[in-house]
Formats: structure tokens, sequence, C-alpha cells
């Protein structure tokens, strides 16, 4: 537990660039204990906090709208959205796509930042974790309502039928179905399995008896044995090489729905690399704008510390930049293909009847994250937590920009038209968001957000063995003469 | 109806609610903004605001019988029009003449390699004039070609003979059991024509919008060009359209499941959705008007041009039945039959001897889109033109008025 | 972590072993169990086959055609040239009913109907979905036999559906017509076997009527 008094906080920054020093990635002055008393103490609240009352009402009742809407769509049909020829996808695939997107940074943090040996992934990995299944949700929910007759879905998929038909295997339609579907079963298995060890913490902290059969049922008789330990660890290793490949894979083949057709616009090369990047940026955009007000709520900041935070914002720079490039690529080969079809959906991205979503898209995706230059302007929660959001804002745009400006105005100008949601698109849209913190917030309540197994591998007491070697290895910083065990 | 320049003169708006009044009468009517009107001009059409006409006439437009005198039956002289700044939206299935300005720009650049013509002077000295505009790279597909034992079937639609009656709309409508989807479906562009006949200006270059004011008129007839590399039956998930074997790309309604990616892929845009289960409401014997040989379509799915499959079967069933083969011109799909310039012709692409391989020999003919290898089955021959200077097609100059507001026929 | 080893600590106590292997069994078998419920339990062959409606008159095909000998062209007459076989107007019955058997009760509807000029409303036994367009004459006339879609009308004293007519089963004499074909004279015999292998004589028949049935949707869905 932190013994500092609330005047005095400079010790929660430990964003410094002294490359001699190795930052700490749990600060303050914390043990094993304190971080399990501090991440189980926001399950094990005998009271559930009113704001968590206020929130959940708030956000089941919007999940509420959401299936009033799909129940509505479903018994009316698809006309109920403003869809229409030429632009045949409208919110539903631009949210699918927003989704998909944010749900991608889980799985980056927790397996390719694994792999690549980031240590500082593992206060925030369980929440990005849960955040990544959240959105999946969500996102599978829209390319099912989407279809126009919605009862025949499992035609989508490859099961032997009396009409002796296969699903079209060309079509990058059925790519997602495998690819969503994959990525969202290892992720929802990554999630639990790492949750293992820690959900046997909360059952043997447990004080009720519900709390002591359901997380025992859950944490499937962990024992903390080292047998158990090498086995977890191999299995998550296992899971995290599984796991990286699909990260790229999901996302590119997203954008395959688009690369793969003729539609100036949509017909890219470079959409997979340009898909997958605006992915972790929206993903990482969603992290921040979820984790800022978490870590203050609970008080987290000693391990969700200001230097993840930087180096979130540091992610969101960098894959904002190579986003900027691929809007700026796009426009380039416009032109420099020759290709009359092409230049004119580019011309009227930025000029025709959308130009409004097309510059929002660019202000808050290109521009925004240029503060993150800034030192200062980074490491202040405020500045970044509105920042994330206005990302979010910026890459559902983008979605919004690519699917919609580009069938609008295609190939025969007598067939061009402007596409208007209705007020059921934007309530479905309004309630996949209620859905989505719907979720996110039994997952605060009842679940562990932090790794705590995985944190406490990071801190320095972890590594009394092998004392002394700054800088070497994965030693990460020293133990404050306070903080000797 | 009212030219573009005119509509600038007074201020007007396309769409806007406008007064129109003469002799101490006004109406109220809404302003619909077409290039050719004359200037300080304006048409309106009597014969609407009816009150007595059934579900399908009343209170459809406005009754203009009260500027009508004995004395002006048909041209009205004098008409003051004041514009109210209120608006309303007329249901169009093309747009508007309206639009913004780089859409203007690419839509006049475009009009001429998609519906091509040349001067009857150019078209002699060089034949293949109208295939100056193809530059293209190879055409390569990822696929293997289809390869076609029996019939494959093209059509030819000749522009030099269309005259853009919407005959063939009306035919297809009725063929197909195509619903009408009303006022509110077509103002959500959302009308279900699988033929329809675009239709673009040809404006003087060099005039923005608001200038124009004389435009000549190009039009083609546009249905599902059955295209050899179809874009819609790669992408579709559960293979609900595809290729038979005499070339058709065939629409299966009750495979489809309405992802509606298949209308997106389309350059054409001539697949049409169902958004709705349009004949729910119909009463019975309406609904006994139906074509028994061609399936009703349910909400959900999509929908567009089979080239009458539902008449090729029966001929070829016929034929076979008989054990002769197929006659050239045996096989007339709707539009076709009911073309009254014989625009469309119908028949055998592997029959060198029939009607429509005949016109694919002509140098006029061409593709639509062709640069984007698919392929079209549907073929358009070129328009020619014999204008009175022999040079490019002549636009009347300035309809030079006398200073009177404008003048209404009927 | 978790270095408390109390007594207390949530073990899954022995009987729960036997839960292991059971889930296991369970959800494979209840996968297992799931695919046959779906593909046999809602396939065609059991939610059709055995489909024999109740007519409003109890038309019998087996004393008729079985025992009487009557050809299935007498009453369906347009099998040969059009898409429907046609089932027959009330005149038809009454050809042979108005002096046979032209008191009897059950033929009561047939002369109301004859008398009225209602038609009888027989119920259709082998009814396809509307999207579905079969043509009785492009089959019937290529020497498919009546009995391969309807079975032994000849033996049933009330029609009953004996193929799934499902689009599997049609697709699968599509692509080995064969099995069925037989020569044009024996179309309507429904008692008929090939004097030699089927297969060889539908190989023949096949090669000399130039027999390719389409495989393409628009074949049957228009």
């Amino acid at each position: 537990m932190s013994t500092s008094t609330a005047a005095d906080l400079s010790y929660l920054d430990n964003t410094g660039t002294d490359p001699a020093v190795r930052a700490r990635l749990v600060v303050g002055d914390n043990d094993f204990h304190s971080i399990t008393e501090k991440v189980c103490g926001i399950v094990e609240q005998p009271r559930t906090p009113p704001a968590w009352w206020v929130l959940f009402a708030i956000s089941s009742s919007l999940t509420l709208v959401l299936f009033a809407m799909i129940g509505y769509l479903v018994t009316t049909g698809i006309g109920v959205w403003g869809l229409q020829v030429p632009v045949s996808w409208g919110y539903a695939i631009v949210n699918f796509v927003f989704w998909v997107g944010i749900g991608h940074a889980g799985t980056l943090i927790s397996a390719i930042l694994f792999l690549l040996r980031q240590r500082w992934r593992t206060s925030i990995n369980r929440f990005a974790e849960g955040m990544t299944i959240f959105a999946v949700v969500c996102a599978g929910i829209f390319p099912g309502i989407h279809i126009g007759r919605v009862w025949l879905a499992y035609w989508l998929f490859p099961i032997p039928n009396q009409m002796l038909m296969w699903p079209n295997f060309r079509s990058p339609l059925l790519w997602d179905v495998f690819a969503v579907g994959t990525y969202a079963t290892v992720s929802l298995l990554f999630w639990y399995m790492g949750m293992i060890p820690d959900l046997a913490s909360l059952r043997d902290r447990a004080k009720t008896r519900i709390r002591y059969y359901a997380y025992g049922l859950l944490s499937l008789g962990w024992r903390s044995s080292n047998r158990h330990w090498h086995r977890f660890e191999f299995a998550y290793l296992l899971l995290a090489s599984l796991a990286t490949p699909l990260v790229l894979s999901v996302h590119s083949v997203v954008s395959f729905d688009f690369a793969v057709s003729i539609m100036p616009g949509w017909h890219t090369t470079i959409f997979p690399p340009y898909f997958v990047a605006g992915a972790i940026f929206s993903g990482f955009a969603m992290v921040v704008t979820l984790i800022i007000p978490t870590r203050k709520i609970f008080g987290l900041e000693e391990i969700i510390t200001a230097r993840h935070l930087e180096n979130m914002a540091k992610i969101m720079l960098a894959t904002g930049m190579m986003v900027g490039l691929a809007y700026s690529t796009e426009f380039f080969i416009a032109w420099y293909s020759g290709n009359r079809y092409e230049a004119f959906t580019f011309l009227n991205r930025a000029f025709g009847p959308y130009a409004w979503a097309y510059w929002t898209m660019v202000t808050c995706n290109v521009v925004v994250p240029q503060i993150f230059w800034s030192r200062r302007l980074r490491n202040n929660p405020a500045v970044l937590w509105v920042a994330s959001i206005l990302i979010n804002v910026g890459m559902w745009f983008e979605r919004f920009v690519i699917v919609v400006s580009s069938l609008s105005r295609d190939y025969l100008p007598t067939s061009w038209g402007y596409y208007r949601p209705t007020i059921i698109d934007v309530l479905t849209f309004v309630g996949s968001f209620g859905l989505f913190f719907t979720l996110f917030l039994l997952f605060v309540r009842f679940l562990p957000i932090i790794g705590m197994a995985e944190v406490k591998g990071v801190m320095p007491q972890a590594h009394l063995d092998r004392p002394g070697h700054r800088g070497h290895g994965d030693y990460h910083g020293d133990i404050a003469a306070s903080e000797v065990v | 109806m009212m030219s573009p320049a005119t509509a600038t003169e007074l201020g007007i708006a396309d769409g806007e609610l406008v007064e129109l009044e003469a002799g101490g009468r006004s109406v109220e009517l809404p302003v619909c903004l077409l290039p050719g009107q004359a200037r300080h001009s304006l048409a309106v059409a009597l014969g609407y605001g009816r009150t007595a006409a059934g579900q399908v006439g009343n209170g459809v437009g406005v009754d203009v019988y009260p500027l009508r005198t004995l004395a002006a039956p048909h041209i009205l002289r004098g008409v003051s029009v004041r514009g109210t700044g209120r608006s309303h939206a007329l249901a169009t299935t093309q747009d508007h003449f309206a639009i913004d300005t780089i859409g203007f720009a690419e839509r006049n650049a475009r009009a001429g390699t998609l519906v091509r013509e040349a001067t009857l002077d150019a078209y002699l000295a060089d034949p293949h004039v109208i295939h100056a505009h193809d530059h293209h790279p190879p055409l390569i597909s990822l696929w293997k070609d289809h390869e076609y034992e029996g019939e494959q079937w093209g059509m030819a639609v000749d522009l030099n003979t269309c005259i853009g009656c919407n005959a063939c709309v009306v035919a297809c409508q009725a063929e197909n059991n195509i619903p009408v989807v009303g006022r509110e479906q077509v103002l959500a562009q959302r009308e279900m024509h699988w033929i329809r006949v675009d239709r673009y200006f040809r404006t003087d270059p060099g005039l923005t919008m608001g200038e124009v004011e004389d435009a000549a008129v190009v039009f083609q007839p546009m249905a599902c060009v059955h295209c050899e590399n179809a874009p819609c039956e790669q992408v579709c998930p559960v293979a609900a359209t595809q290729h038979t074997r005499d070339g058709l790309n065939a629409m299966v309604y009750n495979r489809c499941v309405g992802t509606r990616y298949c209308s997106n892929n389309c350059p054409f845009k001539v697949r049409r959705f169902n958004f709705f289960n349009y004949h729910k409401e119909l009463a019975e014997t309406t609904m006994m008007q139906f074509n028994p040989e061609v399936t009703v379509r349910a909400r959900g799915v999509m929908e567009k041009c089979t080239f009458c499959v539902q008449r090729i079967e029966a001929k070829r069933i016929a034929a076979r039945n008989e054990r002769r083969p197929l006659r050239d011109g045996e096989i007339v799909p709707a539009c076709a039959q009911t073309c009254p310039t014989r625009a469309i012709t119908f028949g055998d692409l592997n029959d060198e001897g029939s009607a429509v391989s005949r016109s694919r020999e002509e140098p006029r003919s061409y593709a639509t889109l062709a640069e984007l290898n698919i392929r079209p089955r549907t073929h358009y021959l070129a328009r020619l033109s014999n204008p009175a200077d022999g040079g490019a097609p002549a636009h009347a100059e300035g309809h030079a008025d006398d200073g009177a507001h404008g003048k209404e026929s009927a | 972590m978790n270095e408390d080893k109390s007594n207390d600590i949530f073990i899954f106590p022995k009987w729960t072993w036997v839960l292991r292997p059971a889930v296991a069994i369970g959800a494979a078998g209840g996968l297992l169990y799931a695919a046959v419920v779906v593909t046999f339990g809602f396939s065609p062959w059991a939610t059709d086959v055995g489909y024999a409606p109740v007519q409003p008159v109890p038309y019998s095909h087996a004393l008729h055609v079985g025992q009487l000998g009557m050809d299935c062209r007498y009453c369906h007459s347009a099998v040969e040239t059009t898409a429907h076989a046609a089932v027959p107007p009330t005149q038809t019955c009454m050809n042979c009913h108005s002096m046979i058997r032209a008191a009897s009760e059950k033929l009561i509807p047939v002369r109301e109907s004859y008398a009225t000029g209602m038609p009888v409303e027989w119920v259709k036994v082998h009814d396809l979905p509307d999207y579905v367009y079969f043509n009785h004459s492009a089959h019937v006339r290529r020497g498919v036999g009546c009995v391969s879609c309807h079975g032994r009308i000849d033996t049933m004293e009330v029609v009953t559906q004996v193929e799934p007519l499902s689009m599997g089963w049609c697709l699968r004499c599509h692509r080995e017509p064969e099995r069925h074909l037989r020569p044009l004279e024996f179309v309507t015999q429904l008692d008929w076997v090939p004097g030699e292998d089927q297969l060889a004589l539908g190989r023949r028949l096949r090669e000399q009527n130039d027999i390719n049935p389409p495989q393409d949707c628009s074949t049957c869905h228009r």
C-alpha cells in the first residue's frame, strides 16, 4: 500500500528518459500483497458503488435499445436503415469494422508484446483483452444482422445440407466469417486462460459461498503448484504464438472485403497493412479511453502508471502516422494510376458531398495524434483522454469514408446517390456502445481487471535471486530500501 | 420545369416551391431544373392534383387548371414566378440535374465514354472512331474462362434507334413481377427497375451548373449486362449468383441471404434489393396479375435482370421436346419484345449468323466499362448523328425572349 | 502468489472427477447427436416422405392404374407437353363415372362438382416450393419414368410421397441421369424393369438421346 500522502504525487511519475535507469513498472510502496489487495479489492467491495449502478443503468438501457432495434429490423426489413442502391452497406458495416478494429489492441498487447518481451504490457493486458472480447462481441452482431434474411445466416457456414450446396469460398465475406470467428475464439481462450491464477486468488480470498464456488469453478482447480505454473506458462506462450498471426490476419481479411472488390476507393492493395495499423491505432485509443477513468476511480495509478499511458500514446502516435501515410498514399496512387474513376473517388472524398466526414477523419486521426510529440501533453492524462476519444471518432469516420463515400459515387454517374442514416441506424450504433459498456462494467465488477500474477512477475521482488545487474535481463529497477520484504 | 440558367437568374433552387401568378390567379408548384427548357420559359403539366382518380391518382401533383383560360389554353404569357423558400422533394429515379461542382464536371467528362456518339462524317472517315477512347492495360483474368458448348446469350442495344421512351422499363416490370415501390422508396433511392434508361446531359464545355440552359440529351438503356467475369459472382458468400452454361449471370432468389455485396461490387448498379416485403399488402386480385413463371421475391433478397430466363427455358424445353435446335429470334425478352424501335436484339453469340452476333461485328459495337475486364454480354451500338453543320451536335443559341416572363405549355 | 495453503481452499471434490470424462463425452456426443438430428431429422427424408393427405374423393390409384390398367396420361394428359402434368378436370372422371358406379356415395363430390362447375379441391401431394420450376414434359420426353419421382403409384390406395424431392435429390439425378433413364415407350409403365443392367442401358440411352441435364441454378430457379 502506498504510504505517500496525496500532496506528493511526484513518485507516480516514472516517465523519465534517463537510459541509465530502467523505469519501474509498478511505482510506489508496493509488494505482492498490496497488489493483490488493490486488484482484488475492486471485486471484493461488499457494496457496489453507486456510480457503478448509475453507469450500469445507462449502459444496460442502451443495450436494450440495441436489442429493440435489432428486433424491429428483423421483423420489418433492412429498409428501416438508410441503405439504398448504390450505398448498400452503411452503418452496420462501418460499425462492424470499427468494433473489430478496437478489438485489436487486446491480443496485440497480450500476444505480440508478450513475444517481444515488452514487460510493460502486464498492467494493461487483462484490461485490453477484456475490451477486445467485448468489442468483438459488438462487432459480431453487425454482420449477422445486416443480411437481408437473418434466419438463413447459417448458410454462410460450410455445413453439409440437403441442397448439396457449399458456400462460395471465393467470397471475402466468407473469409471474414472464418477470420473473425477464429479471432474471437482464440482471444476468448487467451483471456480466460490468463485469468485462471487470478481467479484462484479471488477464490482463496472469497468471503461468501457464492463467490467461493463461482471463482472455484472458474479457476479450474488451480493450485499454484510448480507443475501448474510450468504448464500455464507453456500454454500461454503457445496461445501467444497462435494469436500473433491472428492479430494481423483478422483485419487484413476484413480489409479484403473492400480490397477484393472492383469499386474505386476499395480496390486498393495497401488496405491490409493500412487496416491493421488503423485497428491498432483505434484499439489503443479505446484502451486509453477506458483505462484513464478506471485507474482514477479505483486508485490504480501505481500499477497502471504514467509510463504505461505514455507508451500507449507513443504507439498511437506511430500508428496514427501510418494511417496518415496510408491516406496520402491512396491519394498519390489515385493520381499516379491515371485511372479516371480512382482519381475521382478521392477527389470526391475530399471535396464532394462527404467532405465533412473526410476532414473529420483527417483531423482526428492525423492532426490530433501530433500533440503526442510533446512530452508534456502526452503525459497529461486529461489531454490524452480527450485525444483518445477524438481518435475513436476519427477511426469511426475513417470506416464511414471508406464504405459510404466510395459507394455513393462509383462508375455510372446516373447511379450516384447520397446515403443518410435513419434514426434506427444511429440508435443501433449507440446501442452497441451500451452493450460494450455493459459487458465492460460487469467485467470491472466481477473479474480481476489487472493480471496480478503477471504484474508481480515484473516487480523487483520477483527477481531477488538475480540481484544487481542494472540494465540486464529481466531486472526491472531497484528495490527501494523501504520495500525490502 | 425550368432551365438551370433561368433558375439562377431568378434565384430559385431545384425542388423549391414557387408561386406562379398570371391574371390574378396563382398556383404553387415545385421546380424541377432541366436543361433544354427554353430560357425564361416554364413547362407545367396539366392533369395532376386530381380528386376523384382513385388510389393511384388522388392528391398527386398540383392542379394547374386555374391558370388556364380560354384566351390562352396552351401558352400563357406574362407569368410571374416567385420563390417561396420552401422546398418539396421530387421523387425521380435519377439524380436531379442539380449536383455539386466536382460531380457535375466528372459526370460530363464521363458521359462521352459511357454513351458513345459520333457524327456521320467522323464515322465515315473512320468507322472505328468510337473506339478512340479505348485505352487500358491488357485485360487478364485471375479465373479460367468459361467454356460454352451450346448457346451463349448476348444482347445488343442500338443507341441509334433507341428513343428513350421507357417502354422496356414497363414491359420488364410487368413480365418479371417487379414491385412498384412508391414515392417514399423512390426518394430513398430504392426503385426496383431491372432496366432503366440512363440519361446524361451533354452541356457545352466550360459552363458551370447554373449557367446551363440548353443541352443535348444522350441516353442508354441499362440492365444487367451479364458480365462474363461478373464481379457480383465472386463476392457472394452463399453462391446465390452464378454463371450458367449458356453464359447467363443467374440470380437465385431462394439462395440469397441478402448481404448486398453483389450490388456494391456491380459497376453498373443494376442490382435491386427488396428492402421490405413489397408484395405484402397487395390485394389478392393484384397478386393474381403476377407472372407465374417468375418467382415473387420476398424481402431481404437481391434481384436483377435475368435476360428473361423464364422465356429462354420455356423456348428451349419446347425446342428440345420437338427435337430441333432453337431458331435465332425465337427467344425474345420482354424489353426487346416491347421496344417500338427494335433497338434491342437478343440471341446466341455462339451462332455466327445470329442477329446479335452480326451486330457485334459492327464497328459501332462497344461495351460499357469494358476496361474493367468484366466482358459484358450486352453490347451497345454507338449513336451516329448527322447534324446540319456536320460538326459537333448543334446547340441553338440564346432563345432570345421578348421580355415576357415565361410561357406555359400543356 | 497463492501462498495461502489453508484448508478452506476450494477443491473440486472427488466425485467431480467423473465429470471430466462426462463433460468430454457429453460435448462430443452432443455434437454428434446434434449433427445426426439436423442431418436426418430436418432433412426432407424425414419431414416430407410419407406425406399422404386425405383427398376430398377417396380416389384409388391402385384400383384405376394397378387393377384396371389405365395409363397415367389418360388423366394427366398434359404431362408430355407442358410443365404441369395437369390434375384432371371433373369431366375426365365423368367420362366413365356417368355410367359406372354412377350412384356411388364416394363420388358425391365429383357429381356435385360436375353439376356446379366448381372443381374438386384435390390436395397437392408432390408440392415443390414456389421458387422451383419443374417441367414434366422436359423429363417425360427424355425418358425419365414417372416412377422415379412418384414411386409405385399403381399400388397406392392413397397417394403418398415416397421421395424427398429435395434439391440434393434432384441434383443427384441431374448428375447421374443414367440411373433413371428408360426407353420412351416405358415412361409411364410403373412396374417396368430393365432387361439388362440399368447403368449400361442408361448410358446408352443418354448417348442416343443426347441427354445432358443442366445443373445451373436457373434450370429450376427463375
